[in-house]
C-alpha cells in the first residue's frame, strides 16, 4: 500500500507540471506569432515590388499590346497567342496580390495609436495602389469582405469596382489626413521604409498621385467630370503636391548578388554569378511595334529598351508570329540594368505623364507641355546610356516632324501624351501600360496577335476570375454575372 | 509468483529426501517437430505434480521423478502441449509440434500484456523469428510481406537503403500518414524505423491489425500496429550464433526498349527519306543520323561505321558500328553485392539472462559506386529477484549511405541519362571521366545529357543515420494477483545528410559550340553546389502499468490500470552552398552570393490514463473493454483532451458446447468488437496559433522583414476520429490440421485533418480544418495447412493470406468533391481512394479513340479523368514450406490486383525514343488501331484507312498521344515469387564432437519472378514515387531504379 501511495504521489506531482507539459506548442520556437510594424512594413513593401517587377506576371501585357514578344526558340504560348484566356490564366497574381495585401491590412490594424499615424497611412496608401490594380485587372472584386478572416468570412462577396475605387480615393484622403494629423512624437519609420526612407512629404505626394491616377483613369468615362474635379478639390492638387522629377517611388531593400536576393526583375534574367539564367534572357524579345515606333522617332531610349542583334540593328517581331526570326532584339540595357537596381513602384515620369494629361483635360492648372517634356526627359534620363542626358532629352523632343514627340507638332496632343507614355512603360509598368490603352485606345497602331486562330479581332480587356476563386468561392463569383474576356469591361472603359 | 515458487521448491526438496529410494532419473531430448531444433527452455513436468525441469540449450533434460509417475507433460510456448507415457523408460525423447494459432497461444497485445490468443475479440497474427528470417532478409520488412492478412508492404524503390510503406487494413486517412505504428519493446517509433533493425534479433512480430486492437496505444495507434519483441537470453549453457549471408542483386526488369533505331532528331524519316545519309566523318552532313543527339529518332540501325559526337580539340573523333549494343542498358549495371555477418551471445535461466548481438550489413548497389552499411549491437538482459524484476534492451545502429545525385545540366539522375542513351552506345566504354578524353565532359557525345559516369563521380548523396533504442522495466509483484510495472523508453536518432555537386565548365573551344548541339556548354560554367543537414530526434516515454489478476469460481478478471507518457523532441540545422568558387571544397565558406541556412526546433507532448478489463467465463467467453484519455500539446486546452473507448468479445463455441467437438472439428471461436481511436494529423505541431515567415529574400544586411503565414491557423482544430467495428470467426479442422480465420471489418475516420483551399481574397492561401470521411472495408482470410501433407520425415505445410480492401471516400468537405494528395492521386467523394485521375485522348462513348479524319492523329481531351485507384483490393500471399529430415524448402508468393498504375517513365522515354513504345510500327505512318472518325455530331465511324500524319516524334513525342498521362497508366496487378529459400541442416553433433551444436546452410533468393500484366511494360507496381510516408501511391517515375532479383547463400552456426 505504501507503494501505492509513493505512485500516486508521483502521479500527483505530474499532475501540477502538465500545464506546462502540454503548453509546449502554444508558443512556436521556429517563428514569431506577432510582429511589430516597422517588421512587417520592409517585407510588405519588397513582396509588392516584386509582384509588379518580375516580368513573367504581367508579361502579357507587353505581348498584347507591341512592346515585347516571345523569342523564336519558344514554342508560342497559344493561351496568349490566341487570346484565349482560361481561369487559371495569371490567377498566381490575383493570389499574389491578396496575399500581400493581408500584410498591409495586419500593418494597419496594429497602427490604431496615434503614434503610429505613419504606419497607418503607408498601410492605407499601399492597399489602395494594389486595390486599383485588381479593379483595373478583374473589375468587380472582394473589397469589404476581403481580409476579414478574423470575422470569420472565408468566402468574402464580390464588390460593385467603381464603389471600391471611390472608396479607395476616401482611404487615400484618410491616409495623407493621417500624415498630417501625425503628432510630434509620432514613431518615425525610417529605414525600414525601404520605398522613401522614412520620407512621409514623398509618401503624402505618393498618395495624391495615386489618387490622381485613379481619377484620371475615369476621364474617359462620360458624365464623370464633375465627380473628378469635387474629389481632386478634397487635396491640394497643383504640380508640388505630386510626385516630381526625382521623385520615383522605387523599392530597394538593400538587393544583394546572390540568389533570390536580387532585384526581380533582373534575376529573371541573371544568375548570381552573372551568368544567364536558362530560359531567361532569350525568352523575350522585342516586339516589331515598339521597334518601329523608337526607330522612326530617332528615339534616344530605342537601344536601351532593346539590344540591337550581332548585325547591329534592332529587330523585334509581330506578336503570334508563325515564324519568328532566330535573331531578335533582347532587352536591352536601360531595363536589365543592374543586381541592384530599385524595383518600380511608380515613375516620376508616369507622375508627369498623369499630371500633363490632367492640365490637358482641364482639371488641374499648369503647363500641359512643361509637364509632358519633363516627363519624356525624366524617361530618357531613367535609360541612361550615351543619350540618356538633358541635351538628347531636348534634341529629341525638338523634332518638329515628328507628331508623336513634338508637343507643338502634334495635332492631338492627349494622343502624344498617351503614347509616349505607352512607350516609357515599357519593361517600367506593365500595369499602367494595360489601363491606359484601355481607357484612352492609345497608342492606335499595335499590330494585334497574328495568330490566324486567335478568338478576337482584340486583345481581352481583363482577366478571369481565378480558377481557384470558382472553387472555393462559387456563389460570390456567380453572383458577379457572366464574364467575358473580351466584353466585360472594367467600369471606366465606358467611354 | 516466485516467492511461491521458493516455497515449492523447498516442499520439493523435502519431499524429495523422504523419497529417495522411490526415484528414479529421466533423460532425453525435447526438438520441434518441424524443422528438427532442439527446444531449449521447454518444462517437462510428471502429471499431477510440481516436479519438473527446464530444456537447456541443446533441448536436453534430465529429470528426476517418483518410481510411481505414469506421465511427463511437455510444455513450451508456441508448441503443442504434450503428454508422454513413461513406460518405464529411462530416456524419452519428445517432439513437439507446433501449436496452432488461435488455440492456447499466447500473444503480445498492447503494451507488452501477454493474453491468450482465446481471449481475444480482434484479429492479430505473430511472425516468429524463422518465418521471418528464413530468406535471409537484412531488412524486416522484407521478411513480413505477404506472410499475414491485412498486412500490406510496398517497398516503394529500390537501390541500396530502399524505402517501405507499410499499412495495415488499408487507407484510413487522406492525407495524414496511414502507415502503422510500430511498438519495439514497448516504445512507439514510426514505422521508417523498421530499416534500421537488424532481423535476427527479433524474437517475435505481432501485428494488431485493426484499430479495435491498438487503442490503448491512443493518438498514434489508429492504423494499427507492430509489436516488436526483441530477443533475450536463454538456456543455462551460453550459446554463440555466428552466421553469414552473402547476396548479390541484378536488376531484373527494364522498361521495354527498343532497338531499332539510333540517335537523331529528325521527323519521319523512315517515310520521306528512303535514302538515308549519314554523318559518317567529320564532315557534317545533315540529318537525319545525329552525332551527338539525345533522342533516339534517328533512322533504322545498319551496321555501317558512322561518327559519335563531334570533332575534339585535338582533332580526334570517333567511329562506332550504327548498331544495336546487346544488353546495352542492363550492362551498365553492377550486380550489387550485399555481405551480412551475425554474431550473438545468450544464456539465460529463469531469473537472470543476457543476450547481446552484432551485424555488420555492407551493401553495394546496382549503381556502380552506391553503397550502404548499416553496423548494430543490441544487448538485453532480465534479472529477477523474489517478487522484484528488472529487464533492459538496448540496441544502436549506424547506417552509411552513399548514392550517387543528380548531374550538372537539367539535374537528372543518373537512371535518367542511362534509359535514354542511344541503344548503339555502349556506355561502359565511356566510365573513365578522367582519362577517356571522349568520356569527360568536353569530348563526350552526348550534347545534351551528361555522361551518366558524371553524376556517379561527381555528385553524391551521403547519409549517416544513427539509431538509438533502449528501454528499461522495472516491475514488482507483491501479491500473486498484482502486479505493478513501470517502463521507460528513449529513441534518440539522428541524421546528417550531406550532399555535393561539383561545378562543370567547358574547355572554350567547346564554349563556341563546335558541333552545333547548341546544348551543354551554352550554359558553361556551371557551378557546384553543396548542402549539408542535420537533425536529431529525441522520444522519451513512460508507461505505468498495474494488471490485476482475479479468479472468482468460474470467472476470470484481468484488469489493467495504466498510465503514459510522451515527450518528443525534433531539431534541425541546414546550409547550403549555392555557387562553389574552388572546385571540390565543399565548405559552404567557399561560396558566391549568400549561403542557404535553417534551422527548426519541434517539440509535442502528450500523456494518457488508460484502463483494460477482460472478464471470462468458465474459459470460453470473455468480454473485454479498454478506454483511454489522451491530452496532446499539438492542439488547443479546449481541444487537446479525447477518449478511446473499445469493446470486443470472444466465445469458443467448441468448449461452450462440447458436443459440437469433434474429430473433424475441433475449435471454433467467433469475435467481434467495436472500437474507437483518434489521430492528430498535424504536420506543422504550431498549427493552432497565428505565424509570420521572414520575408522572400530577408535579411538584406541589415533590413529585415516579416510577412504574415499564407495558412490560416485553426485554433479549433481536433482529431480525426476513426470507429471501427469487426467480426469473425476461427476454425480448426482434423485435429488442428485445417485452421481457418475469416475477419470481416469497417473503419470510418471522420473529421479530416484537411488544408482546404480558401478564397485569396481572405488573405490566406488555406486552412487546415477538420473535415470529410473515409470508409474502408475489407475481408481477412488467413488459411493454414500444417500440415497439408505428411509422410514420415517428409511434410508439407502451406498458408494462406487473402485481403480483400476498399477504402471509399463518403464526403470531402461542403461544396467541395476532390481533394489532390500528390501527383496523380486524388481524394473524390463516391470513389476508391486514392483515385488515380490523369488526362486521356478523346474517345468515343465504346472507348474507341477519335482521330482527326485528315490527319489521322488522336486528340488530347480536356479534362482528368478517372481510371480507378491506388491501392489494390485483392491481396493474396502464400508460403509453402516443404520439410525431409534436416532439408527444408520455403516459398513465398503474392499476387496483388484491382489497382493502376501511372507510369510518368513512359513518356520519359517518348521523348528521346528510346522505348519499345516509341517504335512501335516501326516509326511508319499508320492506322491507329480501333480508331473512329467523327462523321456527324457525336456521331462516329471506325477509321479503316486514315493513316497519321506522321510516325516518330511528332506522333509519339509531340502528339497528343504523349500529352497525356493515360498512355502510360495500366493495371498495377502482379505475381510475385517474393522468397525462395532451400535450408539444409548439417547433423554436426557427430563429426565436431558437439564443439558445434548446430550447422545450418541455405540458398536464397529473393523477388526472382514477376508476372504482369502484358501492357505494364515499365516497371514494379509496387514502386511509388513519393516515399513511404505519402498516400499518393500509384505514380512512378525515373527516380525508382529499376526492380531486382537478390539471391545468395547462407551459413549459420551455433555453438
Amino acid at each position: 500500500m505504501k507503494k501505492l501511495s509513493i505512485i500516486l504521489a508521483i502521479l500527483l506531482v505530474a499532475g501540477t507540471s502538465c500545464e506546462n507539459f502540454l503548453g509546449v506548442n502554444e508558443t512556436n520556437p521556429n517563428s514569431a506569432s506577432s510582429v511589430p510594424a516597422n517588421l512587417l512594413l520592409p517585407a510588405a513593401l519588397n513582396n509588392t515590388a516584386d509582384i509588379y517587377n518580375s516580368p513573367r506576371n504581367f508579361f502579357f501585357v507587353y505581348a498584347w499590346h507591341g512592346a515585347m514578344a516571345v523569342a523564336g526558340n519558344y514554342v508560342a504560348n497559344t493561351t496568349l497567342t490566341q487570346y484565349n484566356l482560361l481561369n487559371s490564366s495569371y490567377q498566381g497574381n490575383w493570389a499574389n496580390i491578396y496575399l500581400n495585401l493581408q500584410n498591409y491590412d495586419y500593418l494597419e490594424k496594429i497602427s490604431t495609436d496615434p503614434k503610429d499615424n505613419y504606419f497607418a497611412a503607408i498601410a492605407k496608401i499601399m492597399k489602395a495602389y494594389q486595390f486599383q490594380n485588381l479593379v483595373d485587372i478583374w473589375g468587380d472584386v472582394p473589397y469589404s469582405e476581403a481580409l476579414k478572416t478574423g470575422e470569420g468570412i472565408l468566402k468574402p462577396a464580390y464588390d460593385d469596382q467603381q464603389t471600391i475605387y471611390e472608396d479607395l480615393i476616401v482611404e487615400l484622403d484618410a491616409a495623407m489626413a493621417l500624415i498630417e494629423s501625425a503628432p510630434a512624437e509620432a514613431n518615425e519609420v525610417g529605414e525600414n521604409d525601404i520605398m522613401f526612407a522614412g520620407d512621409m512629404m514623398l509618401w503624402w505626394k505618393f498618395a495624391n498621385t495615386l489618387k490622381l491616377r485613379m481619377l484620371i483613369n475615369q476621364s474617359g468615362m462620360t458624365g464623370r467630370d464633375s465627380y473628378i474635379t469635387s474629389a481632386l478639390a478634397t487635396t491640394p492638387h497643383t504640380s508640388d503636391d505630386y510626385l516630381g522629377a526625382g521623385e520615383s517611388a522605387m523599392v530597394n531593400p538593400g538587393f544583394v548578388k546572390s540568389s533570390g536576393k536580387m532585384n526581380p526583375f533582373w534575376e529573371t534574367f541573371y544568375k548570381q554569378d552573372d551568368t544567364e539564367q536558362a530560359d531567361g534572357l532569350n525568352y523575350f524579345c522585342a516586339n516589331q511595334d515598339a521597334v518601329d515606333f523608337l526607330t522612326e522617332n530617332y528615339d534616344p531610349r530605342a537601344e536601351r529598351f532593346f539590344a540591337p542583334t550581332p548585325s547591329g540593328s534592332l529587330r523585334g517581331t509581330y506578336y503570334g508570329e508563325l515564324i519568328i526570326p532566330s535573331v531578335t532584339s533582347e532587352l536591352g540595357p536601360g531595363l536589365i540594368r543592374s543586381y541592384n537596381q530599385d524595383a518600380i513602384i511608380m515613375t516620376d515620369f508616369e507622375s508627369l505623364f498623369l499630371q500633363a494629361e490632367a492640365v490637358k483635360r482641364g482639371f488641374i492648372t499648369g503647363n500641359a507641355k512643361a509637364l509632358y517634356e519633363s516627363a519624356v526627359t525624366q524617361s530618357i534620363l531613367y535609360m541612361g546610356g550615351p543619350s540618356g542626358n538633358i541635351a538628347a532629352a531636348a534634341a529629341y523632343l525638338a523634332d518638329d516632324t515628328k507628331p508623336m514627340v513634338n508637343y507643338d507638332a502634334s495635332t492631338d496632343q492627349l494622343k502624344t501624351i498617351l503614347t509616349q507614355k505607352w512607350v516609357s512603360m515599357i519593361g517600367i509598368s506593365p500595369t499602367t501600360l494595360w489601363t491606359d490603352y484601355r481607357r484612352s485606345g492609345y497608342p492606335d497602331f499595335i499590330h494585334w496577335s497574328q495568330e490566324p486562330q486567335k478568338k478576337n479581332p482584340t486583345p481581352p480587356v481583363r482577366l478571369l476570375y481565378p480558377q481557384t476563386e470558382i472553387n472555393v468561392n462559387n456563389d460570390n463569383v456567380v453572383a458577379v454575372g457572366t464574364i467575358n474576356a473580351f466584353t466585360s469591361k472594367i467600369f471606366w472603359q465606358n467611354r | 509468483m516466485n516467492r511461491l515458487k521458493l516455497l515449492l521448491a523447498l516442499f520439493v526438496f523435502t519431499g524429495f529426501s523422504a523419497l529417495m529410494a522411490q526415484t528414479r532419473t529421466i533423460t532425453g531430448t525435447v526438438t520441434s517437430q518441424e524443422d528438427g531444433l532442439a527446444v531449449p527452455g521447454a518444462s517437462v513436468t510428471v502429471k499431477g505434480t510440481t516436479l519438473g525441469a527446464q530444456t537447456d540449450a541443446d533441448g536436453f533434460y534430465s529429470l528426476t521423478v517418483p518410481q510411481n509417475a505414469e506421465t511427463l507433460v511437455v510444455n513450451f510456448i508456441g508448441m503443442k502441449k504434450t503428454e508422454v507415457p513413461i513406460e518405464g523408460r529411462s530416456r524419452i525423447d519428445v517432439v513437439l509440434t507446433s501449436e496452432v494459432v488461435g488455440l492456447e497461444e499466447v500473444v503480445v497485445t498492447a503494451y507488452g500484456i501477454k493474453r491468450q490468443a482465446r481471449e481475444l475479440g480482434v484479429a492479430t497474427a505473430q511472425i516468429d523469428d524463422q518465418q521471418l528470417t528464413q530468406a535471409g532478409v537484412s531488412n524486416v520488412v522484407n521478411g513480413l510481406t505477404a506472410k499475414v492478412s491485412g498486412l500490406q508492404i510496398n517497398t516503394v524503390n529500390n537501390g541500396v537503403n530502399p524505402d517501405t510503406r507499410i499499412t495495415l487494413r488499408g487507407n484510413r486517412h487522406f492525407l495524414a500518414s496511414n502507415q502503422a505504428l510500430l511498438v519495439l519493446d514497448g516504445v512507439p517509433v514510426s514505422a521508417t524505423y523498421l530499416n534500421s533493425i537488424n532481423p535476427n534479433d527479433i524474437q517475435n512480430v505481432n501485428v494488431l491489425k485493426g484499430a479495435s486492437a491498438s487503442a490503448l496505444y491512443g493518438n498514434e495507434a489508429s492504423n494499427g500496429v507492430l509489436v516488436i519483441t526483441t530477443r533475450r537470453g536463454a538456456g543455462e549453457k551460453p550459446v554463440i550464433r555466428v552466421s553469414n549471408t552473402t547476396t548479390f542483386e541484378t536488376i531484373s526488369y527494364l522498361p521495354k526498349l527498343q532497338e531499332r533505331f539510333g540517335a537523331g532528331s529528325g521527323e519521319d524519316t523512315v517515310n520521306y527519306l528512303p535514302e538515308y545519309t549519314f554523318w559518317v566523318g567529320p564532315d557534317r552532313q545533315t540529318d537525319p543520323y545525329t552525332s551527338y543527339e539525345n533522342q533516339s529518332w534517328g533512322p533504322e540501325l545498319n551496321g555501317q561505321m558512322v561518327m559519335l559526337g563531334g570533332v575534339l580539340k585535338d582533332g580526334s573523333y570517333q567511329m562506332i558500328p550504327y548498331s544495336p549494343v546487346p544488353n546495352q542498358k542492363k550492362k551498365f549495371f553492377d550486380v550489387g553485392i550485399s555481405m551480412q555477418n551475425d554474431v550473438s551471445y545468450s544464456v539465460g535461466d529463469d531469473r537472470n539472462n543476457f543476450y547481446i548481438s552484432l551485424q555488420d550489413v555492407n551493401t553495394s548497389g546496382t549503381i556502380p559506386k552506391d553503397k550502404n552499411r548499416r553496423t548494430g549491437f543490441r544487448v538485453a538482459g532480465a534479472r529477477s529477484t523474489g517478487w522484484f524484476r528488472a529487464d533492459y534492451s538496448v540496441g544502436y545502429t549506424q547506417t552509411n549511405t552513399d548514392v550517387s545525385g543528380d548531374e550538372y545540366f537539367q539535374q537528372r539522375p543518373v537512371y535518367w541519362n542511362v534509359l535514354n542513351t542511344p541503344v548503339e552506345i555502349d556506355l561502359t566504354n565511356y566510365k573513365d571521366i578522367v582519362n577517356n578524353k571522349f568520356a569527360n565532359h568536353n569530348g563526350y557525345f552526348n550534347g545534351y545529357y551528361p555522361n551518366p559516369y558524371w553524376a556517379i563521380e561527381n555528385s553524391r548523396n551521403q547519409t549517416r543515420r544513427d539509431n538509438l533504442l533502449g528501454s528499461a522495466t522495472l516491475g514488482i509483484t507483491p501479491l500473486e494477483w498484482l502486479d505493478i510495472s513501470y517502463r521507460g523508453g528513449l529513441v534518440y536518432s539522428t541524421n546528417n545528410n550531406f550532399y555535393y555537386r561539383n561545378g562543370c565548365e567547358f574547355d572554350s573551344y567547346y564554349l563556341d559550340d563546335p558541333w552545333g548541339a547548341g546544348g551543354q556548354p551554352t550554359g558553361s560554367p556551371y557551378a557546384g553546389v553543396s548542402n549539408e543537414s542535420l537533425s536529431t530526434s529525441f522520444i522519451l516515454t513512460g508507461d505505468l502499468l498495474v494488471q490485476l489478476n482475479n479468479k472468482f469460481g468460474d470467472f476470470t478478471s484481468k484488469v489493467i490500470l495504466g498510465n503514459s507518457i510522451y515527450t518528443n523532441k525534433y531539431r534541425y540545422l541546414y546550409v547550403a552552398n549555392n555557387s562553389i568558387v574552388i572546385p571540390f571544397l565543399y565548405n559552404v565558406s567557399n561560396r558566391l552570393g549568400e549561403p542557404g541556412v535553417g534551422q527548426s526546433h519541434l517539440e509535442r507532448n502528450s500523456m494518457g490514463v488508460f484502463a483494460d478489463v477482460t472478464l471470462g467465463y468458465k474459459n470460453w467467453a470473455f468480454l473485454h473493454a479498454s478506454a483511454r484519455n489522451d491530452w496532446d500539446s499539438r492542439l488547443t486546452k479546449e481541444n487537446r483532451s479525447f477518449f478511446y473507448p473499445g469493446v470486443d468479445a470472444s466465445i469458443i463455441l467448441s468448449d461452450a458446447i462440447p458436443s459440437m467437438k469433434s474429430n473433424l472439428l475441433t475449435f471454433l471461436k467467433l469475435r467481434g468488437s467495436w472500437s474507437q481511436t483518434g489521430q492528430i494529423a498535424l504536420d506543422n505541431w504550431y498549427a493552432t496559433i497565428p505565424s509570420f515567415n521572414v520575408g522572400a529574400g530577408f535579411p538584406y544586411g541589415s533590413t529585415t522583414g516579416f510577412t504574415l503565414s499564407t495558412t490560416l491557423s485553426n485554433p479549433l482544430l481536433k482529431p480525426e476520429i476513426t470507429k471501427e467495428v469487426e467480426a469473425g470467426f476461427e476454425a480448426s479442422f482434423l485435429t488442428d490440421r485445417i485452421h481457418l480465420s475469416v475477419n470481416a471489418y469497417q473503419s470510418n475516420t471522420k473529421d479530416q485533418t484537411i488544408p482546404a483551399t480558401i478564397s485569396y481574397s481572405s488573405g490566406y492561401a488555406s486552412a487546415y480544418i477538420n473535415a470529410g470521411e473515409l470508409q474502408t472495408r475489407g475481408l481477412e482470410t488467413d488459411l493454414r495447412l500444417t500440415p497439408l501433407l505428411q509422410l514420415g520425415d517428409f511434410g508439407w505445410n502451406v498458408t494462406i493470406a487473402y485481403t480483400y480492401n476498399t477504402s471509399l471516400v463518403l464526403s470531402i468537405m461542403e461544396g467541395l468533391d476532390e481533394l489532390p494528395i500528390a501527383d496523380v492521386s486524388y481524394a473524390v467523394v463516391g470513389e476508391q481512394f486514392p483515385a488515380i485521375k490523369v488526362t486521356d485522348l478523346v474517345r468515343d462513348d465504346d472507348g474507341n479513340i477519335v482521330v482527326d479524319a485528315k490527319t489521322g492523329m488522336p486528340k488530347k481531351g480536356s479534362e482528368l479523368k478517372l481510371f480507378g485507384h491506388g491501392n489494390p483490393n485483392h491481396i493474396l500471399g502464400i508460403t509453402s514450406n516443404w520439410f525431409w529430415k534436416g532439408l527444408s524448402l520455403n516459398v513465398v508468393a503474392d499476387y496483388r490486383s484491382g489497382n493502376v498504375i501511372c507510369n510518368q517513365v513512359g513518356a520519359d522515354l517518348s521523348f528521346t525514343g528510346t522505348s519499345w513504345f516509341s517504335a512501335q510500327n516501326g516509326r511508319q505512318n499508320f492506322v491507329v488501331p480501333n480508331s473512329v472518325i467523327e462523321v456527324g455530331d457525336g456521331v462516329y465511324e471506325p477509321n479503316t484507312d486514315i493513316i497519321t500524319q506522321t510516325a516518330a516524334q511528332k506522333f509519339w513525342y509531340n502528339g497528343d498521344i504523349n500529352q497525356v498521362l493515360s498512355t502510360y497508366l495500366t493495371s498495377a496487378a502482379f505475381w510475385k515469387l517474393r522468397e525462395l529459400s532451400i535450408n539444409y541442416r548439417i547433423p554436426v553433433q557427430n563429426i565436431f564432437n558437439g564443439a558445434i551444436k548446430d550447422a545450418e546452410v541455405g540458398i536464397v533468393g529473393r523477388n526472382l519472378l514477376m508476372l504482369r500484366p502484358v501492357t505494364n511494360v515499365w516497371t514494379d507496381p509496387e514502386f511509388n514515387t513519393r516515399g513511404g510516408t505519402s498516400n499518393a501511391v500509384g505514380y512512378t517515375n525515373v527516380y525508382q531504379t529499376p526492380p531486382t532479383r537478390i539471391y545468395g547463400f547462407s551459413v549459420k552456426l551455433t555453438f
